[in-house]
C-alpha cells in the first residue's frame, strides 16, 4: 500500500491508500512505528482511499494507539469508507479511536 | 449447487493475496455488491490466516483449499485444511467490553467471521489428518442500482481469475499418485512411473514420477524406443524379468540416476475409445519377478488412471470451451457497442441498417456520425478475413475514421490520413474496404469517396432505375500515399441509396452461383414502395433464401437511406 507522511505541528499525518490486508498491514506497521521509534507519538491517519482493512491491520492500530497514548499522544483516525467503519463497529474500536471527518478537526484537539 | 470453482494453495501467509484474488473472482463472475465482496473477503481471509497460524506447525505445512459454490440466494465458501483442528471452545470469546489492549490478543478473527456471514458451519476431521471444513455462507447481494449487469470488461476479468484458478486445480495429480502409490506398494515393487503421450512431439513423459530419481524431474522417451516407448507403441504389456538381459532397455537413466533397475512391469493404459493415452511402468519387484497376478492388477488400474486422466481432460476441455464461447459473447457485446446504438431520426429521411457478423464477431461495420457543420456522414466497411482478427482490425478502422471525421476532413481526406496511419501503425497486412458520404440531410446532397469498397446502389425513383454510386480509390492498408476520389450525387424525393458489403451480393446457393449485383437492384427497384426498414428485412431474408442449405459465410451489412 501507498503510505505519505508529513509533519504539521508537531503532528505526524499518514496518509493511506490501498488495502491494508496481509501485504498492505506490513507496510503500515513499518510506517507506524518508524515514527514511533523517531519520538513522533501524536499522529492522523486519513483513512479515506483505505478500501479494506483485516484483524492484523487493527491489530497494529490497537497497538500504535496504546502506545502512543502511553506516552502522551494519540492515534487518530479521518475519513473512514463506510465498509471500513462497519470493521471498526464489529469489533467496537469505534468507542477507542477519535475518528473524525476532516483532518483540520483532527488537528485540533492536539 | 452450482460449483463456481476451487483453490488449492499452500497454508502459507504469502498466499493470502492469491486467497483474495480468488474470492475476488468468484465475487465478480456473482456481481456481487462491494458490501458482500468486502465482507467474504474479510471472513476468508480471517478463516485463512487462522489455519496458517494454528492447523499446520512450521515443520509440516500442508494445504488450503477453498472451494466457491452457489447455494440458491447464498454463496458458500468452504475452507478445508487437513491440518489441527480448531476447537472453537478453547478459543477465548471476543470480549467486545474488554480494554484495547487485551480485545486484540485473540479471537477478533473469529469474531469477525461469525459477525459477517449469515451462516458458518465447521465439521472438524474424527483424527489427525482427516479434512477440517468450514463452510462460509453469506447472502448474495447483488450491485446496487438494482440488477445491474457487470459491464463486459469486468465479466472478462472475472472469467479469467477463474479459469486461471481452475486450471491450476492439481486434483488429478493428487489422484494419479495415489493411485501408483497404491499399486507400488500392493504388487510390492519399489518404484512406479505414469507415463503420458504427448502427441506432439511423438513422446512420453513422465506425468507422475515416485521416489528420488537425482537430477532428473521428468523423463521424456521416444514413442517406440525403450521399453516404456515400445508399449506405448505396441498397446501390449511387457513383463521383462531381468532389463538388462532385454535389448530394448536403455541403461542411460540408470546411470544417471544410479539405480539399479532388475524387473520391470509396464502395462499400457486405453482411453474408453480405445486409444492409447499412457503407459504405467513398475520398477523391480521385491523377491523376483512380477507375476501374472501382477499383471492383471496393473491392466485393471491403468484403465482406472486413464478414465480418471480422460474426465479430468474433458471436463478441462468443456470449462475452456465455456470460457471461449464466453468471451466470444463478450467480444460481440464490445464490438456491437462500437456501431451506432441507434439509426438517425431526419426528417425527409428513412433510414434502416442491419450488421449481420457469421460468427460472434465480424470486420463488418457501418456508422453514423454527424459532423461538425450538421451533414451526417454514412460509413459502411468490409475488413479483410472474419473473426477475432478482423474484429480487432475493425476496432481500428472505426477509431481511425472517427477521428478523421471528427476533424471536419473531406471524405477524400479522411480516407488519405487514415489510411497513412493504419500503414504505419500495422504489420498484419489486413486492409479494409470503406465507403464515406457527408450527406447534406436538407438537399439530398452527398460528397463520398470510396476505398474500394462494392458500389453502392442507387435506385432513382423518377426513371425507376438503378445506378452505381462509386468513386476511385483503393483498400485501406494497402498503399502508403494513395488517392481517393471525391464526387458527388443528388437524392431527389423517393430516391434509395442502399450500402452494402459483399457478404450481401456473394451469397452463394446450392449450385454455386452467387446472389449478385443484379439481383439485389431488381429486389430494389421492385420493393421501392417499402419503408427502408421492411426492405432491409426484405433483403436479409431474400438472400438467406437464395443460399438454400449453404451457410452465408461472409459477414454481412446494409444500410439503406430513403428520401422522403
Amino acid at each position: 500500500m501507498n503510505i505519505n507522511e508529513r509533519d504539521q505541528n508537531g503532528v505526524t499525518i499518514f496518509v493511506l491508500e490501498g488495502r491494508v490486508d496481509s501485504e498492505g498491514s506490513v507496510d503500515l506497521d513499518l510506517a507506524l512505528r518508524t515514527a514511533i521509534a523517531e519520538g513522533k507519538y501524536k499522529m492522523i491517519l486519513d483513512m479515506a482511499e483505505v478500501r479494506y482493512i483485516n484483524s492484523a491491520g487493527l491489530r497494529i492500530l490497537a497497538d500504535v494507539l496504546t502506545q502512543n497514548k502511553e506516552c502522551g499522544g494519540d492515534l487518530r483516525l479521518v475519513d473512514l469508507n463506510p465498509k471500513v467503519q462497519r470493521v471498526f463497529q464489529i469489533i467496537g474500536f469505534d468507542k477507542f479511536f477519535s475518528i473524525y471527518a476532516t483532518i483540520e478537526e483532527a488537528m485540533a484537539g492536539f | 449447487m452450482t460449483f463456481l470453482g476451487e483453490l488449492r494453495v499452500e497454508a502459507r501467509h504469502d498466499n493470502l493475496r492469491t486467497i483474495s484474488h480468488f474470492v475476488h473472482g468468484i465475487g465478480h463472475y456473482l456481481s456481487l455488491s462491494d458490501k458482500v465482496l468486502f465482507d467474504l473477503e474479510l471472513a476468508v481471509e480471517e478463516a485463512a490466516t487462522n489455519i496458517i497460524n494454528h492447523a499446520y506447525s512450521e515443520a509440516s505445512i500442508g494445504d488450503i483449499l477453498l472451494t466457491a459454490e452457489h447455494v440458491g440466494d447464498f454463496v458458500q465458501i468452504t475452507l478445508t485444511d487437513w491440518g489441527v483442528p480448531l476447537n472453537p471452545s478453547n478459543v477465548k470469546p471476543f470480549d467486545i467490553n474488554a480494554p484495547i489492549e487485551t480485545r486484540i490478543r485473540g479471537g477478533m478473527g473469529l469474531h469477525f467471521i461469525h459477525s459477517l456471514m449469515d451462516q458458518v458451519v465447521r465439521e472438524t476431521g474424527q483424527k489427525l489428518g482427516e479434512p477440517n471444513m468450514l463452510k462460509l455462507i453469506k447472502r448474495i447481494q447483488r450491485v446496487e442500482n438494482g440488477p445491474r449487469q457487470p459491464s463486459a470488461i469486468q465479466e472478462l476479468n472475472a472469467m479469467r481469475t477463474i479459469s486461471e484458478i481452475m486450471t491450476s486445480n492439481i486434483e488429478l495429480d493428487d489422484l494419479l499418485t495415489l493411485i501408483l502409490n497404491k499399486l507400488v506398494i500392493t504388487i510390492n515393487a519399489e518404484r512406479g512411473t505414469l507415463y503420458l503421450i504427448d502427441e506432439e512431439r511423438g513422446e512420453l513423459w513422465s506425468k507422475v514420477l515416485l521416489e528420488d530419481v537425482g537430477p532428473l524431474t521428468e523423463i521424456r522417451v521416444k514413442i517406440g524406443e525403450g521399453i516404456a516407448g515400445n508399449v506405448a507403441a505396441t498397446g501390449e504389456m511387457l513383463n521383462i524379468p531381468d532389463a538388462y538381459a532385454d535389448p530394448r532397455f536403455k541403461r542411460e537413466f540408470d546411470q544417471i540416476t544410479g539405480y539399479r533397475t532388475r524387473s520391470i512391469l509396464t502395462a499400457p493404459m486405453f482411453n474408453p475409445q480405445q486409444k492409447i493415452i499412457g503407459v504405467v511402468q513398475l520398477l523391480n519387484k521385491q523377491g523376483g519377478p512380477f507375476t501374472s497376478r501382477d499383471e492383471r492388477l496393473l491392466a485393471a488400474m491403468a484403465s482406472q488412471a486413464a478414465i480418471s486422466i480422460e474426465n479430468a481432460r474433458l471436463y478441462q476441455q468443456e470449462i475452456e470451451q465455456k470460457l471461449i464461447n464466453r468471451e466470444l459473447e463478450t467480444a460481440h457485446a464490445i464490438q456491437a457497442s462500437f456501431l451506432p446504438d441507434h439509426i438517425p431520426h431526419i426528417s425527409g429521411w428513412d433510414i434502416a441498417a442491419f450488421w449481420h457478423p457469421i460468427h460472434n464477431v465480424a470486420g463488418d461495420f457501418y456508422d453514423f456520425y454527424r459532423l461538425p457543420d450538421g451533414r451526417m456522414a454514412l460509413v459502411i466497411a468490409d475488413v479483410s478475413g472474419k473473426g477475432i482478427p478482423a474484429a480487432l482490425f475493425m476496432a481500428l478502422s472505426v477509431t481511425v475514421l472517427r477521428f478523421g471525421m471528427s476533424l471536419n476532413l473531406s471524405p477524400g481526406e479522411v480516407m488519405y490520413r487514415a489510411n497513412e496511419l493504419i500503414i504505419a501503425d500495422q504489420r498484419s497486412r489486413m486492409f479494409s474496404t470503406v465507403f464515406i458520404g457527408y450527406m447534406n440531410m436538407d438537399l439530398g446532397h452527398m460528397k463520398f469517396a470510396s476505398a474500394g469498397h462494392n458500389p453502392a446502389i442507387l435506385y432513382r425513383a423518377s426513371a425507376h432505375t438503378c445506378e452505381y454510386v462509386t468513386a476511385s480509390g483503393v483498400a485501406l492498408g494497402i498503399f502508403k500515399g494513395a488517392d481517393f476520389v471525391e464526387e458527388t450525387v443528388d437524392l431527389a424525393m423517393g430516391d434509395i441509396l442502399v450500402l452494402y458489403t459483399d457478404g450481401i451480393t456473394e451469397v452463394m446457393n446450392n449450385d454455386e452461383e452467387e446472389f449478385g449485383e443484379d439481383r439485389l437492384e431488381s429486389l430494389i427497384s421492385q420493393n421501392a414502395d417499402l419503408p427502408a426498414q421492411e426492405l432491409a428485412n426484405l433483403i436479409l431474408n431474400s438472400i438467406t433464401a437464395f443460399a438454400e442449405d449453404q451457410n452465408l459465410f461472409d459477414d454481412a451489412t446494409l444500410v439503406i437511406l430513403k428520401r422522403t
